[in-house]
C-alpha cells in the first residue's frame, strides 16, 4: 500500500517534468537561439486592444512601428521625420501646410503610394465623427461641417498628384507639429482599399483587424490584443533596405516575465522597464539602451481647491520635495529633474531659464511660504495614487515623508484610473494631489497649451489639475499663430514663466526610457516615447 | 435521475437571473466609465472630441438609461449574443472563447494533479493518524497552503526556467510552435504545477479528514471481522466512500478556478479568463465583465447539480 502511494505521488508530480525537461531545447524560441536568426521576439504593450488607428485606445499600440508608415514622426531626438513625405511646408502665414510624397514607394501589394493615400487618411483622421484623432491635429478647414453633416469629405484638403494642400481654418504654425507629435497613431492608409468607402464604413473596417496592405518593413499575420503579434518581412517595403528579420514575435509581458525571459533568451528586446530592473540585467549580461523621457511625472495639484489657491502653498508643496534624491535613489539616477518646474522638456527656444523660481528642495522655504499663507496644516492632504508601478510606490511614500517633514499631514488613497477620471470629473475639493505620467511635451511647446487652458479643464479636455488663467490662454493663442520664431520664443517662454510662477504641478521627474537586448541584437535606438519602441527597426539586425 | 436535473435547473433560473441583476447592478456602481477609459484626457481636446464620444457612447447604447440597458443586454443573452467587448471591439463570445480554454486546460491539469498528490498523502496520514508520517502530511498541507501562488511561481520561474532552463518562463505555446502538443505541455507544467500546489493542502486536510470518519465506521469495522484484505478494506470500502465529500468541495471549486487562476495566469503569462476579467474591470468593459460573471455562474449552478448526481452515482443510497 505504502510503496504504491508513493509510486503514484512520484510518477504525478515529476513524469511531466521530467519528460518535458528532457525534450527541452534551450528554453528559447527565437533569435539568436531558438528559432534561427531570422526571428526577431520583442515584447509590446500588455494596454494594446486594437490596431485601428481611428479608434479610442490606439493610443498604446507600439506594434503599429513595424507594420505601417506614420504621415510625419518625431526621431529620438524630437525632430520632425517623414520616412513617406518628401516636404512638409508650412505657409509664411500659418494657414496652409503643403505635404509632398515621395515618389517610388509602394503598398506591400505593389499599388504606388501616392498623395491619394495621404488625401484618404487625413480626410478619415480629421472627420470628428469617427476618429478620436481628430481633435488633437484639428484646425483644418471643412472640419466642423463633416461634423455637422453638411459635408462628406473635409473641404481644406486638395491633392494634386503627390502633393496635398491642407488649409487651416485660423493660422497655426504647430499644426505639423502635433501631427507629427501623434506619429505612429497616424499611419497612412491605402487609399486603394478604403478610399471609396464612406466615412462610416470605414470606422469598424475589417482591413483595420488584418492589414491585408501595409507600407510598414513587416506584415502583420496575427495580433492577438494584449497577448501577442506575429509578422513576417515584407519583401516589397520601399525604405530603401531590406528588413533583416524574417519573422517578428512580440509578446505582452508584466515586468517579471519580461526580465526572466530575456534571461532565458525567449525574448531579445524588452522595453519600459524599471531602473531597478535594469541594473540586474546589465550586470548578466544583456545591453541597455537608454533614452531621456519625454514627458515628467507629475503630482497634479487641485488648483481648484481654495486650500491650494494661494500660489505660496503649491510653491512650498514642490520646494518640501527632494525630487533629486528621489531621482537619485529610487531611480537609480535614470531620469532628469526638471528643477524650475516646467513641464516642457524641449525644444531648448521654448523654455525659459531667466527670471524663474528654481525650486531646489528647500524644507525651510516650505515651511516659511506655508507659515505666510496661514496655512491649516492641520487639516489633511489627499494625495491619489495608482498601484501598479513599484517605483511609483516608493515615490509615493517619499513625498508623504518629505510634506510630513514641514508639517504636513498627508493621506495616501489608492485608485485606479477609472475611479480617478471620475474624481477628477468631479471637480471638488476631496483631493489636493495626484499622481500621473504620459503625453509628449518634447517636440514643440504648443503641447503644453491643452494641459494648461481654461477651455480644458477635464472633463472637456487632458487639464485635470484646473488651471486657469486668462493671461495664460491668450498667450497660448498668441503662440501657434505666431510665424516670427524670436517672437513665439518669447511667447511660450512667458507663458511658461507664468507655470513656473503659479504652479498646478509639480514635475517629479523626467524617467529615462529604458530598454534591453540580447548583446547580439544590433541598431537599437531607443525613444523618448514608450509606444515607440520598434520606430526605428528595419535599421535593427544581428551582431556578424 | 433527470426529474431531478430538470427540477434543480428549474430552481437555478431566478437565481441565476438574480445573480445577473445583482452582477448589472454592481458593474455599474464601479466608479468611472467606458467613454472615460476608451477616451483619454488628452484625446479630449477640441470641439470634435464631444461629438465623438457622444456617438460612440450612442454606439455602445450608453446613452439610454440603465434598466433599459439591463433589458436590452438580458434579451440578446437569452439569443446568445453577449454583446461586444468596448475596448476591443470583437464579439465577448469570440473573446470569452479565445481565453477560456487555456483556462480549462490549465484549471483541469491542475485539480488532476492535485488530487493525484492530495488523495494519497490523506489517505496514508489518515491510515498513520498521530505518526510522524501524519505530522508531515499536515506540514505538507499547512506549508501549501501558506505558501502565496504569486511566490511559489517566481520560484518556479527561477528555478526550472531561469537557472536550470528546463521549461519555458511563460505563455501557452512558442511562436512557431503553435499546435504542438509537446510545446504545450512544456508551457503548462509550471503554471499547472504552481496552481495544484495551491490546491494540494486544502485536498490533503479533506481526504484525510473523511477518511478518518470513513475508517471509523462500523461497515468498515465489519469488513475488517470478516477477514477482507487490508488493501480492499481501504480501496473499496475506505477511500470510495471518503470521496464523496471531496466531490462536493471539488464541484464548488472548479468554477472558481474560472477567475481564480488569475494570479498564476498572471505570472506565468498564460492566456486565460484571469487576465481577461482583470483587463476588462480596468478597462470598465461592461460586457465583457458581464459575460465572465455570467459564465462563472452558470458553471456554479451547473456544478453544484453535477455534484449532486456525481454522488448519487458513487454512494447508490443517496436518493435524488
Amino acid at each position: 500500500m505504502r510503496s504504491m502511494m508513493i509510486r503514484m505521488a512520484v510518477v504525478a508530480l515529476t513524469a511531466g517534468l521530467v519528460l518535458a525537461a528532457c525534450g527541452s531545447d534551450d528554453g528559447g524560441e527565437g533569435g539568436g537561439s531558438g528559432a534561427g536568426d531570422q526571428t526577431l521576439t520583442g515584447t509590446m504593450g500588455k494596454a494594446s486592444t486594437t490596431t485601428n488607428p481611428l479608434a479610442p485606445g490606439e493610443d498604446q499600440v507600439d506594434a503599429y512601428n513595424l507594420f505601417t508608415t506614420p504621415l510625419l514622426q518625431t526621431d529620438d531626438k524630437a525632430q520632425i521625420f517623414s520616412q513617406i513625405l518628401e516636404s512638409w511646408e508650412t505657409s509664411d502665414d500659418a494657414t496652409t501646410v503643403t505635404l509632398v510624397v515621395k515618389e517610388g514607394w509602394e503598398w506591400s501589394d505593389g499599388e504606388p503610394i501616392t498623395g491619394q493615400d495621404l488625401y484618404t487618411s487625413l480626410d478619415l483622421y480629421l472627420d470628428g465623427n469617427i476618429s478620436s484623432s481628430a481633435g488633437r491635429i484639428g484646425g483644418v478647414v471643412g472640419q466642423q461641417e463633416i461634423l455637422d453633416g453638411q459635408a462628406e469629405h473635409i473641404s481644406g484638403l486638395t491633392v494634386d498628384g503627390n502633393t496635398v494642400t491642407v488649409s487651416l481654418a485660423e493660422p497655426n504654425v504647430a499644426w505639423v507639429a502635433n501631427v507629427a507629435a501623434r506619429g505612429f497613431n497616424l499611419p497612412l492608409l491605402p487609399d486603394h482599399v478604403l478610399g471609396e468607402l464612406p466615412h462610416e464604413d470605414v470606422q469598424d473596417h475589417e482591413f483595420f483587424r488584418t492589414w491585408p496592405v501595409v507600407s510598414g518593413p513587416y506584415e502583420l499575420t496575427s495580433y492577438e490584443p494584449g497577448e501577442s503579434a506575429t509578422f513576417e518581412r515584407n519583401d516589397n517595403w520601399s525604405g530603401g533596405k531590406e528588413p533583416v528579420f524574417e519573422t517578428v514575435n512580440l509578446k505582452a509581458l508584466e515586468s517579471d516575465q519580461m526580465i526572466a525571459q530575456l534571461r532565458t533568451g525567449e525574448i531579445q528586446f524588452a522595453f519600459n522597464l524599471g531602473p531597478e530592473e535594469v541594473d540586474g540585467l546589465e550586470q548578466e549580461g544583456a545591453e541597455i539602451a537608454s533614452h531621456g523621457g519625454i514627458a515628467p511625472d507629475v503630482l497634479g495639484l487641485n488648483y481648484n481647491d481654495p486650500r491650494l489657491s494661494d500660489p505660496r502653498v503649491r510653491q512650498a508643496l514642490i520646494y518640501a520635495i527632494n525630487r533629486e534624491q528621489i531621482c537619485t535613489t529610487i531611480l537609480a539616477g535614470r531620469c532628469t529633474v526638471p528643477i524650475t518646474n516646467v513641464r516642457q522638456i524641449s525644444p531648448e527656444w521654448a523654455i525659459p531659464t531667466e527670471d524663474v523660481i528654481d525650486y531646489s528642495f528647500d524644507p525651510e522655504k516650505a515651511r516659511d511660504l506655508l507659515a505666510a499663507a496661514d496655512f491649516d496644516t492641520s487639516q489633511p492632504i489627499t494625495l491619489i495614487t495608482r498601484t501598479g508601478s513599484a517605483t511609483v510606490d516608493k515615490v509615493m511614500t517619499a513625498v508623504q515623508g518629505m510634506w510630513g517633514d514641514v508639517g504636513l499631514t498627508v493621506e495616501p488613497t489608492v485608485m485606479d484610473t477609472g475611479q480617478l477620471l471620475e474624481t477628477l470629473e468631479k471637480r471638488d475639493q476631496s483631493w489636493q494631489a495626484f499622481w500621473v505620467s504620459g503625453a509628449d511635451f518634447s517636440v514643440d511647446p504648443v503641447a503644453m497649451q491643452a494641459y494648461a487652458s481654461c477651455g480644458t479643464r477635464y472633463p472637456d479636455g487632458s487639464n485635470t489639475s484646473q488651471y486657469c488663467d486668462p493671461e495664460t490662454d491668450s498667450l497660448w493663442a498668441a503662440g501657434v499663430r505666431e510665424t516670427d520664431p524670436d517672437q513665439r520664443a518669447e511667447i511660450y517662454q512667458e507663458a511658461f514663466r507664468r507655470l513656473n510662477n503659479d504652479p498646478a504641478e509639480i514635475f517629479l521627474y523626467v524617467p529615462d526610457m529604458l530598454a534591453a537586448h540580447a548583446p547580439n541584437l544590433t541598431g537599437v535606438v531607443v525613444h523618448g516615447n514608450l509606444v515607440n519602441p520598434y520606430w526605428n527597426i528595419a535599421d535593427w539586425g544581428w551582431k556578424n | 435521475m433527470l426529474s431531478f436535473v430538470a427540477r434543480r435547473l428549474l430552481i437555478a433560473t431566478p437565481v441565476l437571473f438574480g445573480i445577473l441583476v445583482i452582477a448589472f447592478a454592481m458593474v455599474r456602481l464601479l466608479p468611472g466609465s467606458p467613454g472615460d477609459m476608451m477616451v483619454p484626457p488628452d484625446a479630449k481636446n477640441g470641439p470634435h472630441s464631444e461629438t465623438f464620444i457622444r456617438e460612440a457612447e450612442q454606439q455602445l447604447g450608453l446613452d439610454k438609461p440603465v434598466v433599459v440597458q439591463f433589458f436590452l443586454w438580458l434579451g440578446k443573452v437569452l439569443t446568445g449574443d453577449l454583446g461586444y467587448s468596448y475596448s476591443r471591439g470583437d464579439a465577448v463570445l469570440s473573446v470569452m472563447g479565445e481565453r477560456l480554454p487555456p483556462t480549462a486546460l490549465l484549471g483541469a491539469t491542475a485539480i488532476v494533479v492535485a488530487l493525484l498528490v492530495a488523495i494519497p498523502i490523506g489517505v496514508w496520514t489518515a491510515l498513520r493518524r498521530n505518526t510522524w508520517i501524519d505530522y508531515v502530511g499536515a506540514a505538507i498541507s499547512m506549508l501549501a497552503v501558506s505558501v502565496p501562488a504569486f511566490f511559489l511561481g517566481l520560484v518556479a520561474i527561477f528555478v526550472f526556467a531561469v537557472k536550470l532552463e528546463w521549461l519555458p518562463s511563460g505563455g501557452m505555446q512558442s511562436f512557431g510552435d503553435a499546435g504542438s502538443s509537446w510545446d504545450l505541455l512544456r508551457h503548462l507544467l509550471l503554471p499547472a504545477l504552481t496552481l495544484a500546489a495551491v490546491m494540494v493542502g486544502p485536498y490533503v486536510r479533506y481526504a484525510r479528514a473523511s477518511m478518518l470518519d470513513v475508517m471509523g465506521q462500523e461497515y468498515i469495522t465489519t469488513a475488517v471481522a470478516k477477514g477482507a484484505p487490508w488493501r480492499r478494506v481501504v480501496w473499496r470500502h475506505g477511500l470510495r466512500n471518503s470521496l464523496l465529500p471531496l466531490v462536493a468541495v471539488l464541484a464548488l471549486q472548479v468554477p472558481g478556478l474560472l477567475a481564480g487562476a488569475v494570479i498564476v495566469e498572471s505570472v506565468f503569462a498564460w492566456p486565460g479568463v484571469g487576465g481577461l476579467t482583470l483587463e476588462a474591470i480596468a478597462q470598465r468593459d461592461y460586457p465583457v465583465i458581464l459575460g465572465i460573471v455570467l459564465l462563472s455562474a452558470l458553471a456554479v449552478l451547473l456544478f453544484s447539480i453535477l455534484a449532486d448526481v456525481v454522488t448519487a452515482w458513487l454512494d447508490p443510497r443517496i436518493r435524488l
